[in-house]
């Protein structure tokens, strides 16, 4: 059982510098919960102030119900896995794993059934004996881990664990990350500059920007109903595509009108758009490439068709990616392989209007 | 035997004067009896000539394993001193034999039981106590780089649950590690002071300046600089304040980290300018800026 909270946590350094601004946040039992943002946006302050390796300048932290801003690190029952790490060269894989529990004077009996057991979970059984120098970078990351899990915390606290890992590995032990929590069941925070893994990985996710909280969802939602700009530029890659309209009415309807392009909106969005006084006025519009579809091949027709120079093509697999520039913004559309453009085509594409964001030009905040 | 240190070699004579066993440490086992110990980073055999004679070998190999780094820590401690007399230098020369050194000076933020223990297993190398700050020195006999001294925090701030600050610095001649121990003495100081937060040391010699300013110049260059503007900068401004120096001046970077529109990035940039009459677009005012961010920690 293991609940953290945090009230209106700040983090402001000697110079000046505020790394993290209120945070607010309730991390329930069990929670996989992420930490996302760009380099710099206080994602990993925010958690080294709850392993205490960091202090708090203002505000709260509470695990389980107990203040832990004066309580020493190593009595907040935590755990913590690093980007970089080192394994202890000429101790064997049971020795590095067992090296914290012998420092806390665990009894010799205990630090064998703990070893055991996170060795079984890691699939380290059959590499006990050997030394780091024997082992692949995967296995090694799978120690670091186990180094963690004997300790058998409340809370396990990662930071950027897998981003010194190749791209394949990175994917594999995401998996086995997964598969971790699901078996023992603690609560992790796990922080992240890489939105693929915030994405798999976490129950929730919390955008961080300036050492601020942007939004706190689950992945799904942060998808589909970003509450800000930051949010639907940073989740989704390729990224959404903005385009700065002008709202208009004409016969009682309203459109999106930028260049020579006019757009139809839901009847909600209509509404929203008048009630809130956007009429007249400029919005940003936010289209994820993937509702932007190549008119030859779509089965369902929609109401609005853009055109657009293909400036580039990239093919990865399972889908293409057409670069394109409209109203002087870059834009990008994810299509099916068998798209018949090329780079210099004129290509006709269904942009699906009930997918589009809407955002004010000033405050960048979501209209709805 | 006399390739090992004075009281090891002292040892050895009595283990042989009173035990009647001939002791030996070898390269392999071949011995009737023999236990394993690493000297050095090799592995040797302690050996005799009399079966089943392991467990007293055992007790024989933990006092020359502590003896071994107890020898060698002295002469850590006492190189870096400068008090070797001519014999210890070519004993402690020839244990440390590399063609690079690596020197770490390494400090945590709050009183550590476990921390030279822990940094005995992770370096597998001679360490020594400062007898100040408690401060903990590491000769390495070779280079490393800025990644090898994170790992390190890393795990020391995982196993041991507190922050740590190290600095490091790589030579080739032994003779020099007194001189580069003092200067590392100071940029730690430094770190501490000014960087309290950070294992970065890109500023230290920004730091270094600031630091040996006399008061009567602290003061003329705060007037003349107008520091009390930075005062004026909100959370937003003065957080690009440090990124746009962080990021070399670079505005295009400094707007992809920001997650800015460089047009915001640019205004903003004017503001912190009408502010303090400081334009960090311009290389002198940038410096200007980064000199006033530490004096105000002086």
């Amino acid at each position: 059982m293991a609940t953290i909270q945090l009230k209106n946590v700040t983090k402001q350094y000697d110079n000046g510098f505020v790394a993290v601004k209120d945070f607010d946040l309730d991390i329930d039992d069990k929670e996989f919960i992420i930490f996302v943002g760009p380099s710099g946006c206080g994602k990993s302050t925010t958690m080294r102030m709850i392993a205490g390796l960091e202090e708090i300048t203002e505000g709260d932290l509470y695990i389980d119900g107990k203040r832990m801003n004066d309580v020493e690190p190593k009595d907040r029952d935590i755990a913590m896995v690093f980007q970089n790490y080192a394994l202890y060269p000429h101790m064997s894989v049971y020795e590095n794993m067992a090296f914290g529990l012998k420092l806390k004077k665990t009894p010799k009996d205990e630090i064998d059934r703990k070893v055991n057991e996170a060795a079984k979970i890691l699939d380290l059984e059959t590499l006990l004996d050997r030394k780091p120098a024997q082992l692949s970078g995967g296995q090694r990351q799978r120690v670091a881990m186990g180094r963690a899990i004997v300790r058998n915390p409340k809370v396990f606290l990662m930071d950027e664990p897998l981003s010194n890992l190749d791209a394949k590995l990175r994917v594999q032990m995401r998996t086995e990350i997964s598969k971790l929590h699901h078996r023992l069941g603690n609560t992790i925070i796990y922080v992240t500059h890489d939105q693929t893994e915030a994405m798999t990985l976490g129950t929730r996710i919390v955008v961080m920007n300036r050492g601020v909280i942007q939004q706190v969802d689950t992945p799904k939602n942060l998808y589909d109903h970003p509450d800000n700009m930051f949010v639907a530029g940073f989740i989704g890659s390729p990224q959404m595509n903005f385009v700065v309209c002008d709202v208009i009415e004409n016969n009682g309807g309203i459109y999106l009108v930028f260049g020579e392009n006019v757009l139809h909106v839901t009847d909600e969005r209509a509404k929203t758009l008048k009630e809130e006084g956007y009429v007249g006025k400029r919005v940003m519009m936010g289209i994820r490439p993937e509702n932007l579809h190549d008119k030859k091949l779509s089965r369902v027709q929609y109401k609005d068709v853009i055109k657009a120079k293909v400036s580039v093509y990239e093919l990865v697999g399972s889908e293409v990616y057409l670069y394109f520039d409209l109203n002087f913004s870059n834009m990008v559309a994810r299509v099916s392989p068998e798209t018949e453009a090329r780079v210099g085509d004129e290509v006709e594409l269904y942009l699906d209007s009930s997918a589009m964001h809407l955002f004010d030009l000033d405050t960048e905040k979501a209209i709805r | 035997m006399n390739k090992y240190p004075y009281k090891i070699q002292k040892l050895f004579q009595k283990i042989q004067e009173e035990m009647q066993s001939n002791i030996t440490l070898r390269d392999n086992n071949d011995a009737a009896s023999s236990v394993s110990l690493w000297l050095n980073k090799k592995e040797v055999f302690l050996s005799s000539d009399q079966p089943g004679f392991e467990p007293q070998l055992k007790m024989i190999a933990y006092v020359i394993e502590e003896l071994w780094s107890e020898s060698f820590e002295n002469l850590l401690k006492r190189s870096i001193e400068g008090n070797l007399d001519h014999d210890e230098w070519q004993l402690f020369e020839e244990k440390m034999d590399a063609e690079e050194y690596t020197l770490l000076l390494i400090q945590t933020d709050r009183a550590c039981d476990h921390l030279y223990s822990t940094l005995a297993r992770l370096l597998e190398t001679v360490l020594c106590e400062t007898v100040y700050q408690k401060q903990i020195i590491a000769l390495l006999p070779k280079k490393v780089d800025d990644i090898y001294i994170k790992e390190i925090c890393g795990t020391l701030e995982s196993e041991l649950f507190t922050h740590v600050s190290v600095v490091s610095s790589s030579f080739s001649s032994l003779e020099k590690i007194k001189q580069e121990y003092l200067k590392m003495k100071e940029k730690l100081h430094l770190i501490m002071k000014y960087h309290p937060t950070t294992n970065s040391h890109d500023e230290i010699w920004l730091a270094t300046l600031v630091e040996n300013l006399d008061e009567e110049n602290t003061e003329i260059l705060k007037q003349d600089c107008a520091i009390e503007t930075l005062d004026l900068l909100d959370e937003d401004l003065m957080q690009t304040v440090h990124l746009f120096l962080k990021n070399h001046l670079n505005i295009a970077e400094t707007a992809r980290v920001m997650y800015l529109h460089r047009n915001t990035l640019i205004y903003r940039l004017e503001k912190i300018m009408n502010i303090t009459g400081l334009d960090l677009r311009n290389f002198e005012d940038a410096m200007k800026m980064s000199f006033l961010l530490m004096l105000r920690k002086k």
